[in-house]
């Protein structure tokens, strides 16, 4: 049997006052597309806040930076949902980062930082990055 | 922040993200270096729908704060979303999370 697939992109500005409602849609495809994803609603709930965190607070930061205006650079999102599995992008409007000599594994213990990526790393089947580091992707198999 | 004798509940209010995390942390800061008998905090999450991983860090550095007073620091009310986040982080390796404020305020080690 085919997979029932379906696909949508999402566009929000780099403020924190929009991941309510970039969720809210993320939930509402989830919840309308036939799917049983209960048991990773929580995982991918910290999954893209996480992703959304990074992308506004390091990409939209380290572009701003870049004499680009903060109000205009975008972060986008692509939600892909099949039978088999949950598929959210995100993509910042930043230079990207050294992910490949990036430790995914050890969560920190006393540090005040560094969770973030090991928590989506954690809650996801798999996460892959685009070669320059600006586009995080985080697989969950249902 | 509600003190009485050496303990205190310092209740947060709205989400723990990491656009808020840094202004919490340094109120809290203020307000427990301006209440120095206190060596017992609970920081009561009832009201908090979210925390992100920079809101676990404002609680690793109140612990490490009230540690370097010999005090001690518990959590309590966290919803299960918050315990979710929690186990990822394994922040109850270190921490002790209770279902209740009255139920940690009792505990000896707080």
């Amino acid at each position: 049997m085919q997979s029932s697939i379906v696909e949508k992109s999402f566009e929000m500005g780099c403020r924190a006052e929009e991941i309510s409602s970039i969720l809210e849609k993320i939930f509402s495809v989830l919840n309308n597309s036939a799917v049983a994803a209960e048991e990773i609603e929580f995982s991918l709930e910290i999954a893209a806040r996480e992703m959304l965190a990074n992308a506004i607070e390091h990409g939209c930061t380290l572009a701003a930076d870049d004499s680009r205006d903060l109000e205009v650079l975008k972060i986008k999102l692509e939600l892909k949902v099949s039978r088999e599995k949950v598929v959210l992008k995100v993509k910042d409007p930043g230079p990207g980062f050294d992910w490949k000599n990036c430790d995914l594994e050890t969560m920190p213990k006393f540090e005040e930082k560094g969770r973030g990526l090991k928590m989506i790393n954690q809650v996801s089947d798999q996460i892959k990055f685009n070669s320059a580091g600006n586009k995080i992707t985080a697989v969950f198999k249902l | 922040m509600l003190v009485e004798n050496n303990k205190a509940v310092l209740k947060f209010e709205g989400e723990v993200i990491f656009d808020n995390s840094n202004q919490l942390k340094e109120e809290a800061k203020q307000m427990l270096s301006k209440n120095e008998k206190v060596n017992s905090l609970v920081i009561d999450l009832g009201s908090v729908p979210y925390l992100d991983s920079s809101g676990v860090g404002v609680i690793l550095s109140l612990f490490k704060f009230m540690r370097n007073r010999n005090g001690a620091l518990a959590v309590a009310e966290a919803n299960e979303k918050i315990k979710r986040v929690f186990d990822v982080t394994k922040l109850r390796e270190i921490i002790p999370v209770y279902a209740g404020v009255e139920e940690a305020m009792q505990e000896d080690q707080v």
